[in-house]
């Protein structure tokens, strides 16, 4: 935020890509009837979840993992893992990127449309859509931390940092869409299946309201695992210190 | 020409040395192809008014990925930032041409990658897709790959333009998105441009961004006749060629205004 012009800048293209990744959709869909039974109208909701949980990886998350991959190359991590609290935490958290504020903005935008088009109006979807945004947070953080942890045994893998945010895509389309073998993978093993399209399903009434807490505990166990996947990969680190 | 040739080796010697991050690339890579074309088989039902086959709108990604690999320049950023912090006047020292530098460094990684990265990717999609993809006639294999260089020469001008623009705008790194934004809208790599509504083709139709991925791709996957396709060989010839004098004198004039303290 020190650079107001560089800020308004970023910012606008961030609008930008968010307006081009709408209009994909709705091109895609003036051409055809719907994905998979999905039409423009619903297929808004899991739209703004997905940017909102793509707005908390570009913006919190990237900077971080970038860096990460970079000091575990360079044998940084040192300064990291001697200070007195989770190394994991402060590894996590030390970037914030305001540049991606319009995506928030945008995702909102999405929500709210969505509501309003499909007549959902009851106060319990406030309920939903927060517990819904923490666990695809949960979700996103982990898978994100846990594919940046992996460098940990190679000696280089400097665009690490990106192969999460790009597989980010598979969660902005229904998982019908995909082999058998490929949807059971989104909805178990890597569940970008649930982060969208698991909370759209119980806002439009196609499915129960329980699975919502499924995908709470989804989160947290996938929170846990990442936990002891970093653990088990400091054992592997290596550094000729700093 | 040596020289030239020596800096590819160069390139070509440092890719070499990533394989872990090689490995990465195949599988970002391959992700946008293997999500549209699962999209696209998955609603084949519906494509009958569209005159176009599953098949073909399946290879048409498959072509868009590996013409991205093959014609892509990457140093507009690398390049606008040097210009601006003063450390370009390195290049500028060499005994040799920047531009062409920067053209045999490219030529390096891309026989690198041809190895490492087109043929598994080529073979990973032909083994998830292998009934979907089609091949060209006799005469668009050849009208492809006539497109493939001019789309290689034309990317090149377009990125030595925003690049330039460093030399005379102090914002201009917005200009490299706005040249992706291009690209994949108006170049037809995130969607074919028919699909687009026809007034927006018909502002596309004016740009240079479609002779990039749009006209190869529809070359190769038969969507063009003899007739289109030879016409869009001439005009894209001729953006090749007015772009190329275009970024010619930009980086002159910029050269001119170019300042910078200190080495």
């Amino acid at each position: 935020m020190a650079y107001p012009q560089d800020f308004l800048l970023w910012s606008a293209v961030d609008l930008l890509w968010s307006i081009i990744n709408i209009l994909f959709f709705r091109i895609l869909l003036l051409n055809l009837p719907n994905i998979s039974g999905w039409t423009f109208n619903q297929i808004i909701i899991p739209l703004g979840f997905v940017h909102l949980i793509g707005a908390f990886v570009w913006g919190v998350m990237y900077s971080n993992m970038k860096e990460l991959a970079r000091d575990v190359n360079k044998g940084n991590l040192d300064l990291y893992l001697s200070k007195p609290a989770n190394s994991q935490f402060l590894l996590s958290t030390r970037y914030l990127d305001f540049n991606l504020l319009p995506s928030v903005v945008v995702g909102s935008f999405l929500l709210w449309y969505g509501f309003s088009i499909n007549n959902i109006s009851s106060p319990s979807s406030l309920l939903i859509v927060l517990i819904a945004l923490i666990s695809g947070v949960g979700i996103a953080y982990s898978l994100y931390f846990m594919s940046v942890t992996t460098s940990l045994w190679a000696n280089r893998l400097q665009n690490i940092q990106d192969l999460f945010p790009n597989t980010l895509d598979f969660a902005k389309y229904p998982s019908e869409i995909f082999p058998v073998v490929t949807r059971f993978i989104f909805n178990t093993i890597l569940p970008f299946a649930l982060i969208g399209y698991l909370p759209a399903n119980i806002l439009l009434g196609k499915a129960s309201s329980w699975l919502l807490l499924s995908f709470l505990a989804t989160a947290l166990i996938f929170v846990y695992i990442s936990h002891l996947f970093w653990n088990f990969a400091l054992r592997h680190y290596s550094s000729a210190s700093s | 020409m040596k020289k030239y040739l020596t800096i590819a080796k160069a390139e070509w010697l440092d890719a070499l040395q990533n394989p872990g991050e090689v490995f990465l690339w195949i599988i970002l890579e391959s992700i946008p192809v293997f999500i549209m074309g699962s999209l696209w088989i998955a609603n084949k039902n519906n494509l009958s008014h569209l005159s176009v086959s599953p098949g073909q709108l399946v290879t048409y990604y498959f072509v868009v990925l590996m013409t991205s690999r093959i014609i892509g320049f990457y140093f507009d950023e690398h390049a606008q930032v040097e210009i601006r912090d003063g450390t370009f006047s390195k290049h500028l020292l060499k005994p040799f041409s920047f531009p062409l530098y920067l053209i045999s460094n490219n030529l390096g990684g891309k026989i690198f990658h041809f190895f490492s990265l087109y043929i598994p990717v080529t073979l990973l999609l032909l083994i998830t897709f292998r009934s979907q993809i089609i091949l060209p006639s006799p005469y668009n294999t050849l009208f492809f790959a006539i497109s493939l260089i001019l789309a290689y020469f034309i990317s090149f001008a377009i990125s030595a333009l925003t690049a330039t623009a460093a030399f005379f705008w102090e914002q201009s790194l917005s200009l490299i998105h706005a040249h992706w934004m291009l690209v994949s809208t108006a170049g037809g790599y995130m969607l074919p441009l028919f699909l687009y509504p026809e007034w927006l083709q018909s502002i596309f139709n004016f740009l240079p961004f479609k002779y990039l991925y749009y006209i190869p791709a529809a070359i190769f996957t038969n969507k063009l006749n003899f007739q289109e396709a030879f016409s869009s060989l001439i005009y894209s010839l001729t953006w090749a060629i007015s772009l190329n004098i275009m970024a010619y004198i930009f980086w002159k004039s910029g050269l001119k205004r170019y300042t910078s303290v200190g080495g």
